[in-house]
């Protein structure tokens, strides 16, 4: 239906991309249609895609609960595929220095990680997020996000290593540890840490003997 | 702060009335940057009369003339089977009229909005076998996803459990299940039921207040759980509902009201999202009712309606739930209200 009307308009649909002010107020009167419509034109244009990127991050910085706006970034970041990998990633941990807790911005950085990759540095920034504030519920997810995606070593050391520092995770994520336990393993650890200690003698085998090591040096406050 | 603070310690019916009525006849042009669009807002304004026990000052001739009008219609059988869906438009701003051929260039059907449309014709008892329900359900199918979730429109948008709410909610109103997959829609859902018994909107999300009333309310409407499942003997369920429970009632904050999220301030809305979680389940019971009254009230407006937060300014959204929250605190004068459609029980049941 469109597409016969763009390929003879090309240069006025090129105008409207850029118009953005224009466009704003059709944008949250109708929004699934002109979003919608905005794609058309970018395909038909072959539009660049990165100016798209920072297009939309204008816009995000007034609207950043906007779920079309959202819908409309993933659209972009999933036809530039891992090219688009660390401006995602960059964006998301920029809307989230603002708010730590923007659940649109959890929800695309799940999504970007998942489909794009990128987890190397996310535990440490999870870190970060928890020192800022201990009591960021929406950085938990993410850790145990990552415990459970990746189900790596690293990401069960990294949890060991906040839990010997004092954070006091709530009984809720025990059941995440829970889920990673096999039945052959010591059901009797009481708490959090001694159970992670345990999964990883499991996990990682070459080293039971060190994992075994931390179970017996944990702190005695450790959760 | 304190000209904003309501002087009034107790639930101001009439003040709320005047509110929504204010809200029925003009729309402010502060709500135009939010994507909630006419139909919603005159769901929240009919509905919350309806609750306030004040619906004969609406004209429900009127009502469903015009949410009638919002309706997309295919021409053929066609058209119906073409994968678009029709439903309703939000608004005649998206209702783009068939062009010089007769081809519907354009159509806007949303989920939300059809699921807004016919919850205001079950409030005004409009006849049910009027409706031209069969396009509606037919069309809904092509808009679930293999994982088992629904976009809102064919456009292409994104899919979280507010749609498998508003498609359950849908089938439900119209008494056909044949507009979803029931089993898919159930397995999107567990997927979402996180680590500590919450459900987030989003596989692998944070849990939600949000997302876990639509989770709930849905497996509720579908048949997967019954209601009241605390009081029963059967102690197996197709989710963790101690857990599930236990995340519900954690949610009330030390202020009385209740958070949508861990360690989040307490919000209006979740008295109800979260609220009707527990009174799905059976456990409202279980919460301290004076102390959420309380907070309530602490964001009860002078002006009439409710704010998100205490002592700011009302907005509708939040008002809607704070009705339909003191509805479930049995607050006199207020109609029972059916959780799980979001619609006053008497409506659910039919005139």
């Amino acid at each position: 239906m469109f597409p016969n009307h763009i390929s003879s308009r090309r240069q006025g649909w090129g105008e409207l991309l850029g118009n953005s002010s224009l466009l704003s107020s059709m944008y949250f009167s109708c929004p699934s249609n002109v979003w919608h419509f905005r794609r058309l034109i970018l395909e038909a244009l072959n539009a660049d895609l990165h100016e798209e990127l920072n297009f939309i991050k204008k816009v995000a910085n007034g609207n950043p609960k906007n779920y079309q706006i959202w819908h409309h970034r993933r659209w972009v970041a999933e036809k530039l595929g891992s090219d688009a990998t660390s401006k995602e990633l960059d964006f998301t941990k920029k809307i989230l220095s603002l708010d730590a807790k923007n659940y649109h911005a959890w929800s695309h950085r799940q999504w970007v990680l998942q489909e794009l990759g990128g987890w190397e540095d996310e535990l440490d920034y999870c870190k970060q997020l928890l020192e800022d504030d201990i009591f960021n519920n929406s950085a938990w997810n993410q850790v145990c996000f990552n415990t459970c995606q990746r189900n790596t070593v690293f990401a069960l050391s990294t949890l060991l290593d906040l839990l010997c520092h004092g954070f006091q995770p709530s009984q809720d994520f025990i059941n995440a540890v829970d889920a990673l336990k096999t039945p052959d393993l010591d059901l009797s650890d009481s708490n959090l840490a001694t159970a992670v200690c345990s999964v990883l003698g499991h996990m990682d085998p070459m080293r039971v003997n060190y994992w075994a090591w931390r179970k017996n040096k944990l702190p005695a406050q450790t959760a | 702060m304190d000209s904003l603070r309501s002087s009034s310690s107790f639930f101001d019916r009439e003040k709320h009335v005047v509110f929504l009525q204010m809200m029925n006849q003009l729309l402010p042009s502060d709500y135009q940057g939010q994507e909630i669009n006419r139909l919603t807002l005159a769901y929240f304004a009919i509905s919350g009369l309806h609750i306030l026990g004040a619906l004969d000052e609406v004209d429900k001739e009127e009502v469903s003339s015009w949410v009638l009008s919002l309706q997309a219609h295919p021409r053929n059988e066609a058209e119906l089977n073409n994968g678009q869906f029709f439903g309703f438009h939000g608004s005649r701003s998206s209702q783009f009229p068939r062009d010089d051929k007769g081809v519907l260039i354009h159509n806007g059907s949303h989920l939300a909005s059809t699921y807004c449309a016919l919850a205001i014709l079950k409030i005004v008892g409009y006849n049910f076998s009027c409706i031209n329900s069969k396009s509606i359900l037919t069309s809904m199918r092509n808009l679930q996803q293999p994982d088992g979730s629904f976009m809102p429109t064919h456009v292409g948008a994104e899919t979280d459990l507010r749609f498998v709410f508003c498609a359950a909610a849908i089938c439900s109103m119209l008494e056909n299940w044949s507009g979803m997959d029931k089993e898919k829609a159930k397995e999107y859902i567990l997927n979402c039921q996180s680590y500590d018994g919450g459900f987030g909107l989003i596989p692998g999300s944070e849990s939600h207040g949000g997302g876990t009333y639509c989770a709930v309310a849905s497996l509720q409407l579908m048949g997967f759980i019954e209601h009241d499942i605390l009081s029963k003997s059967s102690s197996s369920s197709i989710i963790n509902v101690p857990l599930l429970l236990d995340w519900s009632l954690q949610r009330q904050a030390a202020d009385g009201g209740f958070q949508g999220r861990a360690n989040k301030a307490s919000d209006t809305c979740y008295a109800f999202w979260v609220g009707g979680v527990l009174r799905i389940l059976g456990g409202y019971k279980l919460i301290d009712k004076k102390a959420l009254h309380g907070f309530l009230l602490t964001c009860q407006s002078q002006y009439g309606g409710f704010s998100k937060f205490p002592g700011q300014l009302p907005d509708l959204y939040h008002s809607y739930y704070g009705f339909s929250a003191f509805s479930m605190l049995e607050e006199p004068g207020l109609i029972p209200i059916c959780v799980e459609l979001g619609i006053a029980d008497i409506a659910a049941i039919g005139h």
